[in-house]
């Protein structure tokens, strides 16, 4: 989820079509899919930590692939995320950190937060 | 211009297409540095030297920002020691630079091992292909088109804003947020059925859903090429059996005309092309499915109409069925 520096969302769709008349900013626009360069304005995306809150991180592009990489449904603590498969959480393992993919991670596992997976 | 193989000629050429002339080959080239005026590089001897192979590609040159790229053309998949490698020959430029901001890249036809992506991270290198959560092999076209995409998005991006790429690992996820996606595209055109005009890209039964749904039929024809329908702003599909092209194209809608076979009814009573434009002509897309031989579209969730290589089918969805008879 795009948003405003004063947290306002932002639809998507519209800043795409609106920014991707400005081609100096389009770094592709191809069979892949579509970038475009936002580090100048005050774009930011709102990410789903384990604990539940949001994180804003400030956007520097937009991209909107043509064929969409999969997004898996995470039960980690009391929250439901939305995550790709690449998407990376760091567990406990045997008194050590490692890092495992959203598509490797179990039921059981033990963030380094310290919430549970459930599923 | 001498190259030690097929894959670094490849490389050069479309870094030189992308960049233009600001790209060179060099092999063995003894690594200088711009400033020798360090206490640790000063010596009686001058400064360490290393042996490198380097495509170096320029991206911007006020200020100068260059790209040095190391193509590894092996038998296997690249290993953390030529990440390593290359993390050192990229932090050692950037050390004793003058003014230039050097990035480093590695690119491998046969892929990385696990452990490299941790080694690009901290070095701040990209590499193409990505390693992603899954074992995947991208051939070595797809290794070069990710390349290509890398190099031209890089130099726009060094022409807005660079700086922001100097600490690790800015450098590694902007490269692997370029070429990330082309897992997705690996997979959803690996049946190579539907194409979007005028590019011809590879595309999906989504994207041509997504493009034609909700769109007004205005026009049927039957080609030897297979069944052609305009769309509402200029939109058409062709049907070919094996093929599914669609999309803004006025070619689309170009061939030599047949006499289409046309049916009607759940019964496929033949009739003409005439009575099937009559009916569907002016209705919205509703929905459609692909069964193989042919594909099917809904109108207005009344009609279901039928493109197949030689023609068209026609039904009502209406019930009960025999009093929708067409």
């Amino acid at each position: 989820m795009l948003v405003t520096r004063d947290g306002e969302p932002i639809q998507i769709e519209l800043i795409v079509d609106r920014l991707r008349q400005q081609r100096e900013r389009v770094l592709a626009d191809d069979e892949i899919g579509l970038v475009i360069y936002v580090g100048d304005l005050t774009v930011y995306s709102l990410e789903p930590t384990e604990s539940g809150e949001f994180l804003a991180r400030h956007v520097t592009e937009i991209s909107r692939p043509r064929f969409a990489t999969r997004v898996l449904r995470k039960q980690i603590g009391a929250t439901v995320l939305s995550v790709t498969v690449d998407a990376v959480f760091v567990v406990k393992d045997a008194g050590a950190l490692r890092k495992v993919r959203a598509e490797r991670l179990e039921p059981g596992m033990v963030l380094a937060s310290g919430d549970k997976v459930y599923r | 211009m001498n190259f030690k193989n097929e894959l670094e000629r490849q490389c050069f050429e479309i870094a030189e297409h992308a960049l233009g002339a600001n790209v060179t080959i060099e092999h063995n080239k003894s690594l200088e540095i711009e400033s020798a005026l360090f206490p640790e590089v000063a010596s009686f001897k001058g400064p360490p030297t290393k042996e490198v192979d380097v495509l170096v590609a320029e991206l911007l040159s006020d200020p100068r920002v260059v790209l040095l790229v190391s193509c590894k053309s092996l038998a296997r998949p690249a290993e953390p020691a030529h990440i390593q490698e290359w993390g050192a020959v990229v932090q050692t430029m950037n050390r004793y630079s003058d003014s230039t901001l050097y990035f480093g890249l590695v690119l491998s036809a046969t892929g990385f091992t696990d452990g490299c992506e941790a080694w690009g991270t901290s070095h701040n290198l990209g590499i193409v292909p990505p390693l992603k959560g899954r074992r995947l092999t991208f051939n070595e076209d797809t290794v070069l088109r990710m390349f290509e995409r890398v190099l031209r998005a890089l130099q726009v991006r060094a022409r807005l804003q660079v700086d922001d790429l100097r600490a690790a690992p800015a450098f590694f996820d902007f490269v692997y947020r370029l070429v990330a996606d082309f897992e997705g595209h690996q997979e959803g055109t690996a049946d190579g059925r539907y194409f979007l005009a005028p590019q011809g890209w590879a595309s999906s039964f989504g994207e041509m859903y997504s493009t034609i749904g909700g769109r007004k039929v205005q026009e049927l024809w039957a080609f030897d090429t297979g069944a052609v329908m305009e769309l509402s702003g200029g939109i058409a599909v062709r049907f070919e059996e094996s093929s599914v092209h669609f999309g803004h194209d006025p070619e689309i809608t170009k061939g030599t005309p047949r006499i289409p076979q046309c049916v009607k009814n759940i019964d496929l009573e033949p009739c003409t092309l005439e009575l099937v434009k009559s009916v569907v002509v002016g209705k919205s897309i509703t929905s459609a499915g692909d069964f193989g031989d042919y594909l099917e579209i809904g109108l207005d969730q009344r009609f279901n109409l039928g493109l197949h290589g030689g023609g068209f089918h026609l039904i009502s969805t209406e019930t009960p069925f025999e009093q929708h008879q067409l």
